[in-house]
């Protein structure tokens, strides 16, 4: 055997066993139930409750954002963001949580939004001076 | 809706169809100068028809050249003429742009940026050209035919009928009447009255003014390896093309490099996430390319000297090229809307996008095994002591490292295939992006460190290593001696626990000093060594800034008393942002922050903060002060974006940005909310009194100098009455001094509230304040005087002349009403002939009542009031008064208590060490290829 090959196959086994060792990082989404039960770090996608109350007093503690999400199966519960609450927020169809459950709800240290494209809505802007005729 | 039957007033046109027509031609010329470069190609047995083939396929290039710059400089033409009409300017400018983010406008949207990449298309086609190498033909004809495919995408062509009708391309001169339904184009002058929606705020930075130009020549340049492997392979030359090929192939992995480096400039300076690197999926699949071709340039430098590799040559140029429409594929389909902060959402190209992907990687891989067994290879083995041996080890570790990181970065690929066989597949995602690539990056990293470091020291075809046995080793072990040093002196600074970032400290250092020592030795007689030097010593110092800035970054940002213990999760995450009061110094981690001050100018809200180092040692010129900023929407209702500073510092930076601040100051609305919840007490004060008020003390002295005031800015002739107002909870705070005031601009009243923070209340001047105060001094020289029409009188020392009396007044306090009877009088007041003051008292009677309208001119301080008509003689009286101020004794004030705070900012401030490392050796590790491409262009000819 020559020694290229030997030295592809050996980066070929590196390689499989880096996706070995790195296939704990990739998971499908929980929910919150499945949260509660393992107790693990997780990540959970839904919806945000918009009727529910969101909190995020930055003079009380900067870190501390709370708000109630539901998740794909349609369980509604607390949230704890531990970041400042993100920019456009409200806005949001869909969130990804990166976090785990405790007594106080779902604290999450991390948290992805989508938001609805500024090129999807189909409104035409009217110009200011127009508008005020 | 479909308003066929109007000719709409304003329209430009005629520049959308000279656009269409110069785009069809654009393509219709790229394709014919494909087929005539292939015939070229074919017939090069036969002389005088290669010639007529391939003078025909210049001019088709040139046709379609020139069709491109039409396209380009027409569309330019309408974003900045901003003729709204078109649905791509509708959509990227507004008004208000300033004209040097046009060209961000313009590479925005996909339209835009496919242009941008025809563009270069164009630009390297015409040196190839112009150049007229003898492998013009064959590489023109491949680079001709990815032009055609991109074009394509421009086209915006129906084929068929109604919503079957296949759609071929975004146009970029598509009419927003014809894009988006909506009834404001039944009026055919809707161009007077609508705005375009502007530039999304984050790409107005200057790195989007040139790092979308440069990625994209990155992306254009990889054509012409990907051009010159095919032409090698089709002409059955399957070496000669090497060294035609390899300025080409420096020049685009230099140039890919540094675009993929200024987006993560522009990441670090415009985004908030706080770093250069965040492995994005459109950040991975920019870099894989990249990493194709740099493993594609080491195997084209061992074909090049030994004839090993050259059919991984030609393997990783046609992957490099795969990887970067699959790139395109993923970053423009849509595909990655829920794992990337920035893809493109969908636009109806996927099906072309596919076909694109499937077509040349398939036409380059049918050819490449077709032709695999011609392909010339050396018989004998590589040796383990020859540099052919390592190089190539080399370029295996770069490829997989390319497949790793596509195979993760396609998840949601695989995630559609899978549904699509399994309704019920679960989507799998990468829980967390960066510790993943990280963690399986590193090792990657490690090898090519190593690998540069040993590769520099064998020697090509080395048959008898005896003779060299002992240098070798000596100069390797050395290097290893030293690194290990380095590594382990650097460890009292590095914060590098984890044994695997001790190795990579290794490997960086290791790169570094083998490959300078090797350097040294031969760079007398082989001066082409300073490219690979660069490069390498720049890929082992942009190591050592990665870890020093990953590992010892350091948040400023946290206070001592936050709560902690929640989960055990990382206190970083926990204690990243902190709330800084307006004018109160808050103690952080090392630095007393103050936010000063904040300022706007125009959309741009921009935020002084001083950080005073708390380090004993330290003198007061480390003091510094940095301006984060925040720019408001087109009218000024939300915070369209964060843009943090950073202060640079040789050794570090300190990158600072707001992460959050009072909703009253993000939001108009939520502002406006506040204010109404808000109830107001009218309470009367003594100026010069203090009055005590729910344990709070309030102290008021009139004024009507013109204040100070965030929002107020004052223009001639304002009239200003107020209260210097202090106020103060106890005597051991502070007492704060702040204006409330009535402003009188153009006879209406506009109220400016004072707000004080410590004691939480917001104190107005109600409209009775300026009733109590102008009564009072109207009271005092009030007279009237009677007049006709044309005729005039002297009032104190002015010249008091009616000049006409009209039916319509234009006052702006009057209303119009039906039924209304409504005179309006002309009054030219001159005082000593100088200036005339024009007043128009409106005099009018609604509902059988009598009403009147003074007027006032604010300069002059003098108010006229229509106050009876005489019709029998026909004469008017007007009430006149000067307006002296003379305050009262007591005044009313409207005080509102517990105010949510405005007066601060949340903050999150990292500190960065060793950042310029990672910055100065990457630029280093570009430079090299670089310096490579103009040796080995000098070299070709």
């Amino acid at each position: 055997m020559n020694n290229t090959l030997i030295a592809a196959l050996i980066l070929i086994a590196g390689a499989i066993s880096v996706i070995v060792f790195t296939s704990n990082d990739v998971s499908s989404y929980g929910t919150f139930t499945l949260a509660e039960n393992s107790g693990e770090r997780m990540k959970v996608v839904g919806q945000l409750s918009k009727d529910k109350e969101m909190i995020y007093d930055p003079v009380k503690d900067p870190n501390h954002f709370s708000f109630y999400m539901k998740d794909n199966e349609g369980r509604e519960e607390k949230v704890v963001l531990l970041q400042a609450k993100p920019q456009d927020f409200e806005l949001s169809e869909q969130i990804v949580l990166t976090g785990q459950m405790n007594e106080e709800g779902f604290v999450a240290s991390d948290m992805l939004m989508k938001c609805p494209s500024k090129y999807n809505d189909e409104e035409i802007y009217i110009r200011s001076e127009a508008k005020s005729e | 809706m479909i308003f066929s039957n109007i000719s709409y007033v304003g329209e430009h046109l005629i520049y959308g169809k000279l656009g269409n027509l110069a785009l069809v031609l654009g393509f219709v010329f790229a394709l014919l100068s494909a087929i005539s470069y292939y015939l070229a190609t074919q017939k090069s047995h036969q002389p005088v028809k290669t010639k007529a083939w391939k003078n025909l396929g210049r001019l088709g290039f040139v046709i379609q050249a020139i069709s491109i710059f039409a396209v380009i400089g027409l569309l330019f033409y309408l974003l900045i003429q901003k003729h709204y009409e078109y649905a791509y300017v509708y959509d990227h400018t507004s008004d208000d742009l300033p004209f040097k983010y046009i060209f961000s406008a313009f590479w925005e949207g996909q339209e835009g940026s496919f242009l941008l990449w025809a563009f270069w298309h164009v630009i390297l086609g015409l040196i190839l050209l112009w150049k007229r190498g003898e492998w013009e033909a064959p590489v023109l004809a491949v680079v001709a035919l990815v032009q055609a495919f991109i074009l394509s995408m421009l086209l915006g062509v129906y084929i068929g009928e109604g919503t079957d009708a296949l759609k071929i391309g975004i146009n970029p001169f598509v009419l927003l009447r014809d894009t988006v339904d909506a009834p404001i184009f039944s009026n055919a002058d809707y161009l007077n009255l609508i705005e375009g929606r502007g530039l999304n705020a984050l790409l107005q930075n200057y790195w989007m003014t040139i790092h979308p130009p440069t990625l994209f020549l990155g992306f254009a340049s990889t054509t012409i390896p990907f051009a010159f492997a095919m032409a090698g392979l089709w002409t059955g030359n399957f070496k000669s093309w090497l060294k035609s090929a390899f300025p080409w192939v420096a020049f685009s992995a230099g140039i890919l490099g540094v675009g993929i480096l200024m987006g993560g400039a522009w990441a670090y300076e415009a985004l908030t996430f706080g770093g250069y690197w965040a492995w994005d999926p459109v950040e991975n699949m920019s870099l894989v390319p990249w990493l194709m071709l740099v493993a594609g340039i080491h195997a084209h430098l061992i074909a090049q000297s030994t004839g090993h590799s050259l059919k991984a040559t030609f393997a990783f140029y046609i992957l490099t090229f795969f990887l970067i429409v699959y790139s395109t594929f993923l970053v423009r389909s849509g595909i990655l809307e829920e794992t990337s902060v920035h893809a493109f959402v969908e636009s109806g190209l996927e099906k072309q996008l596919l076909i694109f992907l499937l077509f040349f990687p398939l036409l380059g891989f049918i050819t490449y095994f077709r032709k695999y067994k011609q392909i010339p290879s050396p018989k004998t083995d590589e040796k383990l002591q020859s540099r052919e041996f390592w190089m190539f080890t080399g370029t295996m570790v770069l490829g997989i490292s390319a497949i790793l990181i596509t195979f993760f970065t396609s998840l949601p690929v695989l995630n559609a295939l899978m549904t699509y066989f399994d309704p019920l597949h679960e989507p799998m995602v990468i829980n967390d992006p960066v510790e993943h690539y990280n963690r399986s990056q590193l090792w990657i990293a490690l090898f090519i460190g190593l690998l540069s470091g040993v590769g520099q020291w064998t020697r090509y075809n080395e048959r008898n290593v005896k003779l060299y046995k002992k240098t070798l080793f000596r100069h390797l072990g050395l290097a290893a001696v030293i690194a290990l040093l380095l590594s382990y002196i650097s460890l009292y600074w590095l914060n590098a626990v984890a044994w695997q970032y001790q190795l990579l400290l290794f490997s960086g250092f290791y790169a570094i000093i083998s490959n300078t020592d090797h350097f040294i030795r031969v760079v007398r007689h082989y001066p082409k060594s300073v490219a690979s030097w660069f490069s390498h010593v720049g890929f082992g110092i942009m190591i050592i800034g990665i870890l020093a800035s990953g590992l010892n970054k350091e948040v400023i940002s946290t206070n001592m008393f936050a709560q902690q213990g929640l989960l055990g999760l990382d206190e970083e995450t926990l204690q990243s942002n902190i709330i800084l009061l307006k004018g109160s110094p808050m103690v952080m981690n090392g630095y007393e922050a103050t936010y000063v001050d904040d300022s706007m100018d125009g959309f741009y809200r921009t935020y002084d903060i001083r950080f005073v180092p708390m380090d004993s040692t330290s003198e007061l010129r480390d003091t510094f002060t940095l301006h984060p900023n925040i720019i408001y929407n087109s009218d000024y209702t939300k915070v369209e974006a964060y843009n943090p500073d950073t202060r640079r510092k040789w050794n570090y930076d300190i990158f600072t940005h707001l992460s959050g601040l009072p909703p009253q100051e993000m939001n108009f609305q939520e502002a406006k909310n506040i204010e109404d919840s808000l109830s107001y007490t009218e309470q009367m004060i003594t100026p010069g009194d203090t009055l005590a008020y729910n344990g709070s003390f309030i102290y008021a002295e009139f004024t009507n100098e013109i204040p100070e005031h965030d929002d107020y800015e004052y223009s001639e002739g304002d009239m200003v009455i107020g209260l210097n107002i202090t106020s103060w909870s106890n005597e051991f705070t502070q007492p704060e001094e702040k204006t409330a005031f009535l402003l009188i601009r153009d006879n209406a009243l506009y109220q400016y509230g004072a707000y004080f923070p410590d004691t939480r209340m917001k104190i107005k001047l109600p409209e009775s304040f300026a009733d109590a105060v102008l009564e009072k001094s109207k009271s005092q020289s009030g007279s009237t005087i009677e007049l006709k029409l044309g005729d005039s009188a002297q009032w104190e020392n002015y010249t008091v002349h009616l000049s006409d009396i009209i039916q319509s007044p234009k006052h702006p306090e009057y209303r119009a009403k039906k039924g209304d009877v409504a005179i309006g009088a002309q009054l030219n007041i001159v005082q000593n002939s100088t200036e005339t003051i024009q007043l128009e008292p409106v005099f009018y009677i609604r509902d059988d009542e009598i009403n009147f309208i003074e007027d006032r001119d604010t300069t002059a301080r003098i108010a006229a009031q229509l106050v009876k008509i005489d019709p029998e003689n026909s004469s008017f009286t007007f009430g006149l008064s000067k307006e002296s101020i003379q305050w009262p004794d007591h005044a009313p004030i409207s005080i509102a208590e517990n105010v949510p705070r405005s007066d601060y900012l949340v903050l999150s401030t990292i500190k960065f060490p060793g950042i310029n490392l990672f910055w100065i050796g990457s630029i280093m590790m570009l430079l090299g290829f670089f310096i490579s491409m103009f040796f080995r262009w000098k070299a070709r000819s």
